[in-house]
């Protein structure tokens, strides 16, 4: 090499480094999510800033998963770990030890329990705590992802935690979230508008899993498909519900993708009403592809099944 | 008497300090998960001779207690309660013994660097996969066969040390290698592996891959080997198992439906001490294969084969073996409460005496207290 090409040599040189190390610094943050929901509101959060994927598909029952090896390897590589927190999944212990990473431990770096902060429903006093009352979440019901405004905190949560994760961009990820919190609560007037509209009496749900979406939107709930969480419903309880179903003109019934389904259609049957499956998550049904996209899909199911079901004119006894 | 009074203070300690939750006091927040498990029975059988069959069974009743020592380390421990059928056979008197034992009781490193994570104290050896399962998690009623024949009656529980490492490998892969030093003896239902003249410590070994098979599927491949020495009429023990494990889950209905079947392979080679005029090496083998399958949310069908050869029966003949095959269902009211009912057809071949038995077995299994993690290998 001739010593005049030697200073474009170790300039090309010097530039190549630059631009590793700027790609480096400039690198998205790698986000592991255990629902398609809190992915989203990542995506939405993070932006092009970060890099995210859930470990559950849209259809999964939260509190029932077996992790799987890929589940192991995804989380290590994680910089962020975002889950619901409470005892919603109850298979993360297991998950988050055997990936063997200080950082990823609950309180750790790594990890971050996007259930700070939120209100929870129906939270077991202590000292009635017991078994006797089903599959029980002792800490409250975890569904509040349902709600389109708790999933606004979790955005405010995510950004914050994000700006610690990458501070060039803490603004802009606090901008995010605001932008966010007011896009969610301008679709939440507009689809309770829809809801109010519907004059619906009550409705009966398979499941706790509705009960942060019933109490957003205001739409009464008579009872649930479950005699107790987690205790699938007999016929003799089937028919009671029905027979209360018809005495308060409630002919809608709730269900997630999961659970029992089949019960949920056979006691909509029985009170000529219909049975509707909602999306509990962001890809549980087709139409569900973002977080504002479910809320969008679940209300017009909703409306399409109560026009289906007209009130009649004995109202809501 | 005196076993049944210790417990009965045991669990009136556990129910005390949950007493004592109300009012919550702080002193008591810190205080350990604390499950009981029950495990009850009872079975029928053709066999009017075997007096541990026609009867109802106490199968197990486990307190299990654990908690978060440090950040990286829990605590475990686990009693158990059981009763079992001396001298079923025999002309003479038959007994129902009641054991108590300390079948658990660890500290678990979880979270070490280097993907390392150590366990010391007293704790079911990670030999093939249904070795490391507590009586009430298994699959069917009974212990496979082969689990039985090669590391006793309640399977191998160790004491001593076990490292494990999650191997770094280029294809991203889960792979764990698993290693323990521990008196392996396997008490005094396993003499294959020498019990009480065993030369402690002995080593056991694990290694698996773990991965995913598309959207549904996972797999998982392992290799299990114990060496135990002893003074005994045998100087030496190598047992070697191998495992395999699909679980399929519907994408389509995750919570309904799933299915999960497994193999398991033991191979156990004693040689004579060198000394020995004659020197003799026996080599035995066994194994099982279960199939399951989740048809409803709460409902189960499985079915197993198991084949083995005795190890254990020290005047082994070519031709010993017994073989079973038993159907299953399941059914869980809750996550709290199960039933099942298995059927089996048993063939046995000891000594030239050939026996067959038909038994209908049924299972009530339950718990108390604090809702334990998700077991990792099972369909539910």
């Amino acid at each position: 090499m001739s010593a005049h090409k030697l200073p474009t040599v170790l300039h090309a040189l010097l530039c190549s480094v630059a631009l590793v190390v700027a790609s480096v610094a400039q690198a998205e943050i790698r986000v592991i999510t255990t629902t398609p929901s809190l992915a989203d509101i990542v995506k939405q959060v993070g932006g092009e800033e970060v890099r995210v994927e859930s470990l559950m598909s849209g259809r999964a029952n939260g509190h029932n998963v077996i992790p799987r090896p890929s589940f192991v390897m995804k989380l290590r590589k994680a910089d962020l770990f975002v889950h619901s927190g409470l005892d919603a999944e109850p298979w993360l212990p297991n998950l988050v030890h055997s990936s063997r990473k200080i950082e990823l431990l609950p309180g750790g770096a790594k990890n971050l329990d996007v259930s700070t902060g939120i209100r929870l429903l129906e939270v077991p006093a202590a000292d009635e705590l017991t078994r006797a009352m089903g599959d029980i979440h002792v800490y409250g019901n975890p569904h509040y992802i349902l709600d389109p405004m708790n999933g606004a905190k979790v955005g405010r949560t995510l950004a914050a935690k994000l700006g610690q994760l990458d501070p060039d961009h803490a603004a802009t990820f606090e901008s995010r979230a605001i932008a966010l919190e007011e896009q969610l609560t301008a679709l939440t007037a507009r689809l309770a508008d829809d809801v109010n509209a519907l004059g619906l009496c009550s409705v009966v749900t398979a499941h706790r899993t509705w009960s942060y979406f019933l109490e957003r939107f205001q739409i009464k709930k008579l009872a649930e498909l479950e005699p107790k969480p987690g205790i699938a419903a007999g016929p003799r309880h089937i028919a009671s519900l029905a027979k209360s179903m018809k005495q308060k003109n409630t002919r809608l019934v709730l269900s997630a993708t999961y659970g029992d389904v089949r019960s949920a259609a056979r006691l909509a049957k029985a009170v000529e009403g219909r049975h509707v499956i909602l999306a509990q998550e962001v890809n549980a049904l087709p139409d569900a592809t973002s977080y504002i996209s479910l809320f969008e899909t679940n209300v017009k199911l909703l409306v399409l099944a109560a026009q289906e079901i007209p009130i009649g004119d004995e109202g809501c006894p | 008497m005196r076993v049944t009074t210790i417990f009965v203070l045991f669990l009136c300690a556990a129910q005390a300090s949950a007493n004592d939750a109300i009012p919550v006091r702080k002193s008591n927040l810190l205080n350990p998960d604390i499950t009981v498990f029950f495990d009850l029975g009872g079975s029928l059988s053709t066999n009017e001779e075997n007096k541990g069959h026609n009867r109802f069974h106490l199968r197990e009743v486990e307190l299990n207690m654990s908690a978060a020592v440090v950040p990286i380390a829990d605590a475990m421990m686990t009693l158990s309660v059981h009763e079992e059928i001396e001298n079923p056979f025999g002309d003479g008197e038959t007994e129902i013994v009641t054991h108590f034992e300390i079948e658990e009781a660890f500290l678990n490193a979880h979270t070490l660097p280097f993907d390392l994570a150590i366990k010391g104290g007293k704790f079911r050896a990670a030999f093939g996969r249904n070795n490391v399962l507590h009586t009430h998690d298994l699959p069917q009623l009974l212990r496979p066969l082969a689990v039985v024949a090669f590391l006793g009656h309640e399977g191998l529980v160790l004491i001593g040390g076990e490292v494990s490492w999650l191997a770094p490998n280029p294809w991203d892969q889960y792979i764990e290698w698993t290693t323990a030093v521990a008196n392996a003896d396997g008490g005094e239902e396993s003499p294959l592996l020498r019990g009480a003249r065993a030369k402690n410590p002995s080593v056991v070994s694990r290694i698996k891959w773990f991965g995913d098979i598309g959207e549904s599927n996972s797999l998982e491949i392992g290799t299990s080997f114990v060496y135990v020495r002893s003074t005994g009429s045998f100087s030496e023990t190598l047992l070697g198992g191998s495992d395999v494990t699909w679980l399929w889950r519907d994408p389509s209905a995750p919570d309904t439906r799933s299915a999960i079947v497994q193999a398991e392979f033991f191979i156990a080679r004693a040689d004579s001490p060198r000394a020995a005029k004659s020197p003799l090496r026996r080599t035995t083998m066994g194994g099982f294969v279960l199939a399951q399958y989740q048809f409803h949310r709460n409902a189960y069908l499985g079915f197993r084969y198991d084949l083995t050869e005795l190890p254990n029966v020290s005047e082994r003949r070519v031709n010993d073996q017994e073989w079973a095959a038993s159907g299953l269902v399941t059914w869980y009211y809750s996550e709290s409460l199960r039933f099942r009912l298995e059927l089996q057809h048993l063939d046995q071949e000891v000594a030239g005496r050939r026996d067959s038995e038909q038994i209908a077995m049924f299972g009530l299994t339950f718990y108390i207290g604090s809702h334990p993690p998700h077991p990792y290998w099972v369909n539910r």
